[in-house]
């Protein structure tokens, strides 16, 4: 369960789970909604690969992410998130 | 050499079913109360209708079963929830319900969540592909069903009686095995193709 709240303790990892909530992403979509360079980016997605809070699969070139969330880690989403702490896409986000 | 772990969620289930063998044993011995008894069935079918619940949009099929990606998790996220919240009130009403409304009132809120989560199913992702027999979820679909049934059976037996009741429960393990049989006979087709 630590894992779970080391993933969801960052906003950007917050964010890119609010995203895979709307559809499965690829690795590049999701990139492009932050401004923080790709090794950052691989980064993230690692912790929450870690926590088993994603899935991701190899289509061709891309790897496509999709939501693997329980119920109660959907409400613990959604609860870190109803706190502030959202950022906006594009919004500059400082390392965790 | 290193022993198989278990899933936690198995271990919960198996231990909910237990209790409600050990209230049904309970009962006829006269240990605990008829009412004490069937509140404890009440809250062991809600929990692992928690516990199913929580654990469904875990479990995500590879992104070729779905036909549609985006509402198949959207449907799954539906599914989960409703099972979820239906089942922590089902865990409120087993210990604040009067003993006389119980088992009409469980009946009723577990097959009102079975349609609302169905009807949410249906609407969000029609024509999802259902899972392969071999899957975890497959087994799940299965424990859903059993509960499904032991809602009814609370409903029937408060509307009908212990005749319609018994003839019910007589008639879900031959249900269940059709159940079984479409979707292995479906996997088989698949494996073909």
């Amino acid at each position: 369960m630590s894992s779970v709240f080391k993933a969801l303790a960052s906003p950007v990892r917050r964010r890119v789970l609010e995203l895979l909530r709307q559809r499965p992403m690829t690795a590049g979509e999701l990139a492009a909604e932050f401004s923080v360079s790709k090794p950052t980016m691989s980064k993230h997605f690692a912790v929450l690969r870690e926590a088993d809070l994603v899935s991701s699969e190899r289509q061709g070139k891309s790897i496509v992410y999709q939501l693997k969330l329980s119920v109660l880690e959907d409400a613990l989403l959604s609860f870190a998130q109803s706190f502030g702490l959202a950022v906006h896409p594009t919004e500059e986000v400082p390392e965790s | 050499m290193s022993t198989p772990k278990l899933p936690r969620a198995v271990l919960f289930a198996g231990a909910l079913f237990a209790s409600v063998l050990l209230a049904a044993v309970a009962k006829k011995t006269g240990a605990i109360d008829p009412i004490m008894a069937k509140r404890v069935v009440v809250a062991a079918f809600s929990g692992l209708l928690v516990i199913l619940g929580n654990s469904w949009p875990k479990l995500t099929p590879p992104l070729a079963a779905r036909r549609d990606p985006a509402r198949g998790q959207a449907a799954d996220r539906f599914f989960g929830w409703v099972f979820v919240l239906s089942g922590l009130i089902l865990l409120l009403t087993s210990v604040l319900a009067p003993s006389g409304v119980l088992m009409p009132l469980a009946g009723v809120m577990g097959m009102a969540a079975f349609g609302l989560a169905t009807i949410g199913w249906a609407r969000t992702a029609p024509g999802e592909p259902l899972p392969r027999p071999d899957s975890v979820r497959g087994a799940m679909l299965h424990l859903f069903f059993g509960l499904f049934w032991a809602f009814g059976l609370f409903l029937a037996d408060w509307l009908w009686g212990d005749a319609v009741a018994q003839w019910l429960a007589i008639g879900m393990p031959i249900l269940q095995g059709s159940v079984i049989a479409v979707q292995v006979t479906r996997a088989r087709g698949l494996d073909r193709a």
